[in-house]
């Protein structure tokens, strides 16, 4: 029988696991604002990247492991494995290690949290909404969010990828009440050809 | 002039005689006595009329007298003596006899005039004084004055005549001196020789003419230059290459050093002189200096075959000569314009121009085209056998390749060296819609806006713009119309908003098909526009813990005590100021500990927070109410009784599991949200293109949608990115890469 603190939601979904020997909650160790038009944000390993815009318009971004360019984001976070932070030894709050004696969760570590919304497995959503052409300035992909307001929604942008208008993976675009995925790849003279998800889209909130 | 001696005896009677005379003459008279005369002492006198004596007595013999001045018809002389013996007049002789006026005009010198022609310049000519020979550079020619009186001297004398050329002239007398025009005092008479030279202008087409006047008789000699008839040298440009029975037209050239009216003639072809029309061998014509001159004709009707037309101006002949082209195969030049070919540019229309640069060889011009497949695929290369037309009218295909052909005949052919690509016609282009935004009320019925281009556009009149609302099924129009213009959205329109909604939509642009378009829908690049139905009713405010729950009523609670809650303004519109109010003890402040007072001005979604000091006494209750218009909650805190229970308490609350809070009493980790972990990390390795690599990932399962793998490539492109996948496995997922290239990843493993 393992032991540590195990925290569920009210989904049954793992909101900290103690009892683990490689769980490591992911915290916020930056939260900014971005420039719109090109922002430059470097990652160390392990480190997520969510961005948001504040008002309609593509979001777009290449990001590989050391991180890379965001377009047309208004604010950014990036969280860190929570073993990762100095611990803190002073104050109040919770601290749970992991069954290697890892920081699994640190509440002081950082004063906001981020609540994942929304899990798109890959391959569940395309660029190309059936009966639409694929391509950057429209609403041809599927929908993340759907008649809700995206203020305040962030949408993992690790594995991003952008180039230029010929070619888009894992990127968004930001409506009124929606968020959608663009995912693209334009080939001369063939036109331009909507992408599956090849990797896991995540929709998230900060909390705090 | 005449001299007569006249020996007269004086007689008694007197006696008379007769000497006719001609004014010049001169009378010398010898007056001789009778032998009876026995005086040997007389006097003589003469006693003239109509003429001079030298003296009127004389008494010496011999007694003679000289009468000259001859005037009148006639003259007499009387001769006397005088008898000193007897103081008588006893012997008289009388002439007489008429009086002819002197001839003053030379034979042979008569009036008029010589002309030289195609003389020479700068040269002198000697008056041949006959009819003949008009003047020769040999100083051969002279004239003998004859025709005077005899004796008589006349005046000579040389001048230019007026209006003519001033040049260098002189005339001799007798071969001594050469006298300059203008020379005064010289006189000749019969027997006197005369020369006469005129020299010629030293510039063509100019005479020189000067009188020479003998007495009364004048005579003029005029000397005039040939006119210049040689044009500086002139030359056509030989064209070569020309198209075949096409007007060919040669350089302009600038004829000069020439006088005026030269002739010019042209064969085989047709000549433009300055500003004149064209002209042809038909008629003759001239040519002044300084014009310019240009030569046409049409070429030959057979191929590398020359036409030479032949100009002569004056004693010139230049020709201009065109050959025509060779024969070979017509050039087909593509360009394009409109679009570049490529399937994803916009373009409302394009244009194709094959340039066929040799189309003047001749010959029969055939087109024909050859296309590619639906795919793209590239067109035919192969010469056609069949389709060649002269009357092209082909269908070119969308989203094909196309060759374009031209052939002068079977072995002269060319195409298009590169596939010409016929792109789709878009309907996209980039416009504005103004206003942005249009806030509507409960009374408006309708909202306006105006479409208007952006300069440059693709954008064409037949354009549809639609107004599409910006929601998840954009079929909902609002409103569309043909070309620039305004649009009027109505209430009575599906979308129109509800009270505390906004109606976001874009233009959308179509071409119909039955226009050249797809009739597919392009999104305007311009920013959403809005029409805005404004909230100003806000829900009533819910007041909250710490922990979420809706608190209206708490108990048991300290005494002198701050309590906060907290709720958000909601249900009014983005923008819309709203001011709350507390009742009782109650305030209120934007942040938990910030100033508090009994209001407070929120905007949608913006929390605010009731403070409430619960009673200082027991079992005492304070009550404060938030409030708007339209709006209200009340807040009851109820201190603990004294010494006694407090019944139910807090009661606890619905939710359970781990919550944890910041230092704001915000939530930041809780069972109402899911959180992320990471579960595992590592390297790929190097994972050759085509090949796979099974990949550790703690706890996966096929089916587990909350394990995700992210793959972070070390650099990113677009073939990486395309052509990576994974598949998921038990507690491993397989990674294949495809992308053309060896890459080298890092993967993540997160639990949500």
């Amino acid at each position: 029988m393992s032991y540590g603190l195990v925290a569920y939601t009210g989904n049954g979904t793992l909101l900290i696991d103690g009892s683990s020997s490689s769980y490591k909650g992911l915290q916020i160790v930056t939260e900014s604002t971005a420039n719109s038009s090109s922002q430059s944000v470097s990652l160390s390993s392990g480190q997520l990247l969510f961005a948001t815009r504040s008002t309609a318009g593509l979001l777009e971004g290449t990001i590989d492991e050391n991180g890379g360019t965001l377009y047309g984001a208004t604010s950014y976070v990036v969280l860190q494995p929570a073993s990762s932070f100095s611990t803190i030894t002073t104050g109040y709050g919770l601290l749970v290690k992991n069954a290697s004696n890892q920081v699994a969760y640190q509440s002081n570590a950082a004063s906001k949290g981020i609540s994942i919304e929304n899990v798109f497995p890959e391959g569940s959503i395309s660029g190309m909404r059936s009966g639409w052409t694929a391509r950057p300035n429209s609403y041809s992909g599927d929908f993340i969010l759907q008649s809700t307001n995206p203020s305040g929604y962030y949408v993992l942008m690790n594995g991003n990828f952008y180039s230029s208008s010929s070619a888009s993976f894992g990127n968004f675009r930001y409506g009124s009440n929606f968020i959608s995925f663009v995912s693209f790849v334009d080939i001369a003279e063939f036109g331009a050809y909507g992408l599956p998800s090849y990797s896991t889209v995540l929709l998230a909130k900060l909390l705090g | 002039m005449a001299t007569y001696n006249l020996t007269k005896q004086l007689t008694s009677p007197a006696s008379s005689s007769t000497q006719n005379v001609v004014v010049g003459d001169t009378i010398n008279f010898t007056a001789t006595m009778p032998s009876s005369f026995g005086n040997t002492n007389p006097t003589v006198t003469a006693n003239p009329n109509n003429c001079t004596l030298n003296t009127t007595s004389d008494n010496t013999s011999p007694y003679t007298f000289t009468a000259t001045s001859f005037t009148g018809s006639s003259y007499s002389v009387q001769l006397q003596t005088f008898d000193n013996d007897s103081n008588t007049t006893a012997y008289t002789h009388t002439v007489s006899g008429s009086v002819t006026a002197a001839d003053t005009t030379p034979d042979g010198f008569i009036s008029g005039g010589w002309v030289g022609a195609g003389t020479s310049l700068d040269t002198f000519y000697y008056a041949s004084f006959n009819s003949s020979v008009t003047a020769s550079t040999t100083s051969v020619g002279y004239y003998d004055v004859t025709g005077l009186t005899s004796g008589v001297s006349v005046s000579i004398s040389l001048a230019l005549t007026s209006g003519y050329t001033a040049t260098d002239a002189d005339f001799s007398v007798n071969g001594v001196t050469w006298y300059a025009p203008g020379t005064t005092g010289i006189t000749v008479s019969n027997g006197d020789r005369i020369r006469w030279r005129v020299r010629s202008s030293p510039y063509s087409n100019t005479t020189a003419r000067y009188t020479l006047t003998i007495g009364t008789v004048s005579r003029t000699l005029s000397i005039a230059t040939a006119a210049d008839r040689t044009p500086n040298n002139f030359s056509f440009t030989t064209q070569t290459d020309v198209n075949l029975s096409s007007t060919i037209t040669s350089n302009y050239v600038v004829i000069s050093g020439i006088d005026n009216g030269t002739t010019i003639s042209v064969s085989n072809g047709e000549m433009l002189i300055g500003s004149g029309s064209w002209q042809g061998s038909l008629f003759s014509h001239t040519i002044n200096n300084g014009e310019t001159l240009r030569l046409r004709h049409t070429s030959s009707s057979s191929n590398s075959t020359s036409v030479t037309t032949s100009v002569t101006v004056g004693t010139m002949t230049r020709t201009f000569t065109s050959t025509t082209v060779g024969a070979s195969a017509p050039v087909v030049n593509n360009t394009q314009s409109g679009a570049s070919g490529n399937v994803t540019t916009f373009a409302p229309s394009f244009t194709h121009t094959i340039d066929l640069s040799q189309s003047g060889q001749g010959g029969t011009l055939e087109y024909n085209i050859t296309i590619g497949d639906s795919s793209g695929g590239v067109a035919s290369t192969t010469t056609p056998t069949t389709g060649w037309t002269t009357s092209p009218n082909f269908t070119v295909y969308r989203g094909r390749r196309h060759h374009f052909w031209a052939r002068r005949s079977s072995t002269l052919v060319d195409r298009t060296d590169t596939n010409i690509y016929v792109p789709y016609i878009y309907g996209g282009g980039a416009f504005t819609i103004t206003p942005s935004n249009v806030d509507v009320t409960s009374s408006t019925s309708s909202a306006t806006f105006t479409i208007n281009y952006t300069s440059g556009t693709n954008l064409s009149s037949n354009h549809i713009i639609d107004l599409i609302v910006d929601t998840i099924a954009t079929t909902i129009i609002l409103g569309s119309r043909t070309g620039e213009g305004t649009i009027t959205v109505n209430s009575s329109t599906t979308g129109w908003p509800s009270q505390g909604n906004t109606t976001s939509f874009y233009g959308w642009t179509r071409l119909p098909t039955s226009l050249g378009g797809n009739n597919t829908r392009y999104q305007n690049t311009s920013t959403l526009s809005t029409i805005n139905f404004p909230d100003t009713d806000p829900s009533n405010p819910v007041l909250r813990k710490a922990d979420g729950t809706y608190s209206i009523s708490e108990t048991g609670a300290s005494t002198s005590t701050y309590y906060y809650r907290k709720f958000d303004t909601e249900g009014i519109s983005s923008g819309t100021n709203v001011t709350w109010t507390a009742s009782g003890d109650g305030r209120l402040s934007t942040s938990q500990y910030g100033t508090y007072s009994t209001t407070v001005t929120r905007q949608l979604n913006q929390t605010a927070w009731l403070r409430l000091q619960s009673s200082a006494n027991a079992g005492t209750t304070k009550t404060s109410t938030v409030s708007t218009t339209g709006a209200s909650a009340t807040f009851t805190l109820t201190t603990a009784g004294s010494g006694g229970s407090t019944g139910s308490g807090d009661g606890g609350t619905a939710d359970y599991g781990l919550v944890v809070n910041n230092g704001n009493g915000d939530e930041i980790l809780g069972p109402t949200h899911r959180s992320l972990g990471l579960i595992h990390s590592g390297p790929t390795g190097s994972i050759s293109n085509g090949s796979s690599a099974t990949l550790s990932a703690p706890g996966m399962t096929t089916s587990n949608g909350s394990e995700i793998v992210i793959v972070l490539p070390a650099s990113f492109s677009a073939s990486v990115g395309n052509n990576i996948t994974f598949t998921r496995g038990t507690n491993q997922f397989t990674l294949t890469n495809n992308s053309g290239s060896t890459v080298n990843t890092t993967y993540y493993i997160v639990r949500a």
